[in-house]
């Protein structure tokens, strides 16, 4: 399928144009190019009004303006409908032209464009050639969406600005879309229909017998009852899986960043462990100025104490300091003439003897004992200042400690904090919160898959219970067995559509898996750095490195993600018999440098199989893109703005 | 051992020094550790200044033998006579004296390194290696 013209008619800045593409033989590929603002994207966005009546890429300049064209609308007379549209041809591959053209008119009131009608009509040839019309309604919807489904536009209409959400489409959708252009549906329905008429059956062979009209009742309750659980279960993996999505997507988006969490938990750990330390650096320091204090007394009055200590030997050595004697109780001794000492009575000897002692001892000055009583506090105060000098030697080094661990911590503190200048910090919390909630989400959801398997697989064997119920009651009734045969043989019809799906699944996952991977590393230039690209059987995409074998998909580079992104799309068309063009905006607004020539000389190959259009800006359009595509090319298209500035012009570029 | 007064008393200008000199030191000293201060440092520098507006600071009860040795030994070596210990008037007298000296000495000191604490750190760590302690 290709598009063979748009004609754009009143539509925002194109007053009246048509583009044709004639196509070649060898390869279709068409350039658009045009500075910003003058309109190459209106052209994707033409396209999909017309299809699918939104305008999906539209600039902030562009949203809120009126679709209408400004000349159009200044040149309009009051009360005269004015039209806008947009017309597409596209072909089949077979030759047969497809038309779809949309409508709008206004009405110019009091210089206000008012929507006055709108149309929508789809033209195909039936099989004599005759013209079919199918105008508005569903029909126009069913149409488009058999031959370019809305849900997986972005496999065909590429914007390279928004290449990073282009694996983030849920894989339900993708697998739906799949399903849509396989024409598997057609056996969804044929189940369906089949399970209709084994329902009816069942009813005829209730009416013969009121037991199998209970069951039938119960079964068809149970069965209600299982398609609410099938439902509610569609409903929580798809919830399950944009958890995932996004749990991954918000993860390759901090891979940037530093993790906030653990910087805040380690911030918050450092300031109290600095706190803590500051306080015990304190208490240290409190210490050694006490002892300091003290210190400084002892030391500084050593000379003096010092010298009277001297005295004091001096004194000792001179005699002038007795060893203790108790002269009142020599004198008590001598008066009782009794030594209550050794206890008997004195002699002449032992009476002179104490009365010479008594003689000899002078009397002590009261200065002298008091001298004596100095020498041990002194010699004390000496051993203080030798403990004080151990102790404040001790803490002197416990307080180096403090202060160099409360260096390093305040560095590391540091270092955090010029993280958290370099940084979003709220930005990253947000996401970081947002990535949270969705694992929370992540693992209900898990929880809740799990219970509702048990009941699925519950109720799907009470089903075949009641089945075999009803296949017994039915075989003992001659009328009932005859529709309970029917019966049987709709529910072996539904087995076989059910094998037959899953293996059409299967096959269809498996050759989109094959066909990318031959694609992709036909096309990529670092074929060493991958390994292989699989895909889930939800629909996600995951490239795994050579090295490790790990997957790698946020790693990729963005022409990389780009080439993953097209080998995906051109194996989703090849395997499910999709055909559509490519259209890509802006193709390597996000390839850096070294890989646009790569990526455009993949384009240009790509363009042998499939008709692409590629949306420029000149500048982007440098020389060594051009060196690569204008070989293949097949028209080329410029895009200017009128020198009023009121419609933009195209222009063939010979 | 016991000084045979009820009070030492400082210079009724000292007061406010003595102040600043207490929130130098985190803990909390006495009046009677902060005067042993004053008095060691003037011993030291072998300043005396007599009392002219006299002012109670501390009960002599809150002296301890320790505090007494010191002033008594400072007393002694000052007057190099041991008969001076039987003069409690000049005993005080020459402590209160150093006190005044001495506190006129951490006046200057604050004003001049802001901190006394840092000052006699090293004071400690020279009279260590002077003396040879350890």
């Amino acid at each position: 399928m290709r598009i063979k013209s748009i004609y754009l008619q009143n539509y925002r800045q194109y007053k009246n144009v048509t583009l044709n593409f004639p196509g070649n033989e060898e390869n279709e590929l068409y350039i658009f190019i045009g500075k910003n603002g003058t309109g190459k994207t209106n052209v994707l966005n033409a396209i999909n009004w017309c299809l699918y009546n939104d305008e999906p890429h539209l600039s902030r300049d562009s949203e809120g303006l009126p679709i209408l064209n400004n000349l159009a609308f200044q040149n309009a007379e009051e009360n005269t409908p004015v039209p806008v549209k947009v017309e597409i041809i596209l072909e089949t591959n077979e030759g047969m032209p497809i038309v779809f053209s949309r409508e709008e008119t206004f009405l110019i009131k009091t210089n206000k464009e008012i929507s006055n009608s709108k149309k929508f009509i789809i033209i195909k040839k039936d099989k004599k050639l005759n013209d079919i019309f199918i105008e508005n309604g569903d029909a126009t919807k069913k149409c488009v969406e058999t031959l370019v489904p809305k849900n997986i536009r972005e496999y065909f209409f590429f914007d390279g600005e928004r290449l990073d959400n282009y694996f983030k489409i849920p894989g339900d959708v993708i697998k739906q879309a799949i399903m849509d252009i396989s024409k598997i549906n057609y056996l969804f329905r044929m189940r369906e229909r089949i399970e209709n008429v084994a329902r009816n059956f069942r009813k005829e062979a209730g009416k013969v017998s009121d037991k199998i009209n209970t069951l039938q009742e119960n079964l068809e309750n149970e069965t209600e009852e299982l398609k609410r659980f099938s439902y509610q279960l569609d409903e929580a993996e798809s919830q399950y899986d944009m958890a995932e999505k996004e749990i991954q997507r918000i993860s390759e988006e901090l891979v940037r960043f530093p993790n906030v969490s653990d910087l805040e938990k380690n911030r918050l750990r450092l300031e109290q462990e600095i706190e803590k330390n500051t306080l015990l650096l304190e208490e240290k320091r409190k210490d050694k100025a006490n002892l300091l204090f003290k210190q400084y007394i002892l030391v500084n009055s050593y000379e003096a104490t010092k010298n009277t200590l001297q005295i004091t030997q001096q004194m000792r050595e001179k005699g002038e300091i007795p060893p203790f004697t108790d002269q009142e109780k020599l004198v008590s001794i001598l008066k009782e003439d009794f030594c209550n000492i050794c206890g008997r009575n004195l002699d002449s000897d032992s009476r002179k003897w104490i009365e010479d002692i008594i003689k000899k001892i002078p009397i002590s000055s009261k200065i002298a004992i008091e001298l004596s009583d100095f020498e041990k506090p002194i010699k004390m105060m000496y051993d203080d200042i030798e403990d004080h000098y151990e102790s404040i030697s001790d803490i002197s080094k416990e307080i180096g400690y403090y202060e160099d661990h409360i260096k390093d911590l305040d560095g590391e503190l540091n270092q955090i904090r010029s993280m958290y200048e370099n940084y979003d910090v709220d930005k990253i919390r947000n996401l970081e919160q947002e990535r949270n909630s969705y694992i929370e989400s992540r693992g209900t959801q898990k929880e809740r898959i799990k219970q509702l398997k048990e009941l699925i697989s519950k109720k799907k064997t009470d089903i075949n219970s009641l089945n075999d119920q009803i296949e017994k009651e039915g075989k003992k009734n001659a009328r009932a067995k005859i529709f309970m045969q029917k019966v049987n043989f709709c529910n072996e019809a539904e087995n076989i559509l059910d094998i037959t799906i899953n293996q059409r699944l299967d096959e269809i996952k498996r050759k989109i898996q094959e066909e990318t991977n031959a694609i992709f590393f036909n096309l990529i230039w670092k074929k060493s750095t991958f390994n292989k690209i699989t895909i889930d059987e939800n629909y996600q995409v995951k490239i795994t490195s050579s090295d490790t074998n790990l997957p790698m998909l946020g790693c990729l580079s963005k022409a990389e993600n780009e080439l993953l992104a097209l080998s995906f799309t051109l194996a989703l068309h090849n395997v499910s018999g999709f055909d559509a063009p490519l259209l890509i905006d802006t193709p390597v607004a996000r390839v850096s440098d070294d890989q646009r020539v790569n990526f455009g000389k993949t384009l240009a190959q790509i363009s042998k199989e499939k008709q692409i259009f590629l949306l420029f800006t000149p500048a982007e359009y440098s020389l060594d893109i051009k060196a690569v595509i204008e070989p293949t090319l097949t028209n080329k298209y410029s895009f200017e703005m009128s020198s009023d500035e009121k419609q933009t012009i195209i222009e063939e570029i010979k | 051992m016991t000084f045979d007064v009820e009070k030492f008393y400082i210079d009724f200008t000292d007061r406010a020094i003595y102040d600043k000199l207490e929130k130098e030191f985190p803990k909390k000293f006495t009046k009677k550790d902060l005067f042993m201060f004053a008095l060691i440092t003037g011993y030291k520098s072998k300043i005396r200044i007599p009392l002219e507006k006299r002012q109670e600071f501390f009960w002599a009860s809150n002296l301890k033998p320790e505090d007494e040795i010191i002033i008594k030994s400072i007393a002694v070596t000052e007057n190099e006579n041991i008969d001076i210990l039987q003069d409690n008037e000049k005993l005080i007298g020459i402590a209160q004296d150093y006190a005044r000296g001495g506190i006129s000495i951490i006046k200057k000191t604050l004003e001049q390194h802001g901190s006394f604490v840092k000052y006699i750190e090293k004071e400690i760590s020279d009279k260590s290696e002077e003396h040879g302690w350890t």
